[in-house]
């Protein structure tokens, strides 16, 4: 969806904005943000130990880089035309509700939970987020995140 | 502080698992969170990034003799509280909130984080962190 200003978010509460783009989790990006991050837990970087020890035989991406991918996917679902800047205030409950192995493919659907407008003409939003995975009826990751979207 | 067994955190509840080393957040760090994860260059440290290296500040201040893998389970209310810019050293300092028994023998540890910052009063990152260790 296309807005042209922050303040018509006010509009959209309770609806859906869209879904993104299908992304492939390959070795390699896990690889990286293992590289990134200093986590190199074995199932998530050890194809040879996962290939005997964990239940489908593949790696597991991160859950925080299904966290961190949704900046990549939700310039997909929203575009705010008249925007200066962004400000990530936080996260409401999180759960990582379903493991996502590597080669898998995921998505992103947002929709607009809550927002209010500042006097400034920011407003602040909470999006409700959803990790899709290709195939599979449970999503892999739920979220609210919160933003002050400046005009 | 350093279990024998992940049932032994029970035994803890409300205990400061304590503080970990300052880490440095440079800029080839951020550089390889931004080619992963399509953010634009700015001049503070993307905030998911901070978040992200909570399991590996984790790792300094919680060990156990026995575990064979850790699960990600999730977050409750983070906020971003301050920005912390490139170059800047971090800390984790974490309290055992709950450890409660979780499926297939695991133990669902909750814990409260605040990630401080250097020479600073503010805290960049404050919210629960869940993990499942599996022993």
């Amino acid at each position: 969806m296309t807005c042209t200003q922050p303040r018509d978010l006010l509009d959209h509460v309770g609806e859906e904005l869209g879904v993104s783009r299908w992304l492939e989790v390959d070795q390699s990006t896990i690889d990286q943000f293992a590289d990134a991050t200093d986590d190199h837990q074995w199932i998530h970087v050890d194809t040879e130990r996962a290939a005997r020890e964990t239940a489908d035989g593949r790696t597991i991406a991160h859950g925080l880089l299904l966290l961190s991918i949704l900046t990549a996917l939700e310039a997909d679902v929203l575009h705010i035309e008249r925007s200066s800047h962004t400000i990530n205030c936080g996260l409401e409950r999180l759960r990582f509700t379903a493991q996502v192995s590597v080669g898998a493919r995921v998505r992103l659907r947002r929709s607009v939970a809550n927002a209010t407008s500042n006097v400034d003409g920011s407003v602040r939003v909470t999006f409700d987020e959803v990790i899709e995975m290709e195939g599979s009826q449970r999503p892999a990751m739920v979220a609210q995140t919160i933003w002050l979207i400046h005009p | 502080m350093h279990f024998a067994h992940p049932d032994d955190l029970r035994h803890h509840v409300g205990a400061e698992l304590g503080v970990s080393n300052w880490l440095t957040i440079d800029q080839a760090r951020v550089d390889a969170f931004a080619r992963i994860t399509g953010t634009p260059e700015s001049q503070w440290v993307h905030g998911y990034l901070l978040l992200s290296l909570f399991p590996r500040l984790t790792t300094e201040c919680l060990e156990f003799g026995q575990v064979r893998r850790t699960l990600n389970y999730g977050l409750n209310r983070i906020r971003f509280a301050a920005p912390v810019s490139i170059g800047a050293r971090v800390r984790l300092r974490q309290t055992i909130n709950a450890a409660d028994e979780a499926k297939a023998g695991g133990i669902r540890l909750t814990l409260d984080g605040v990630l401080e910052v250097e020479h600073s009063e503010g805290q960049a990152v404050i919210g629960q962190t869940i993990r499942i260790v599996y022993p």
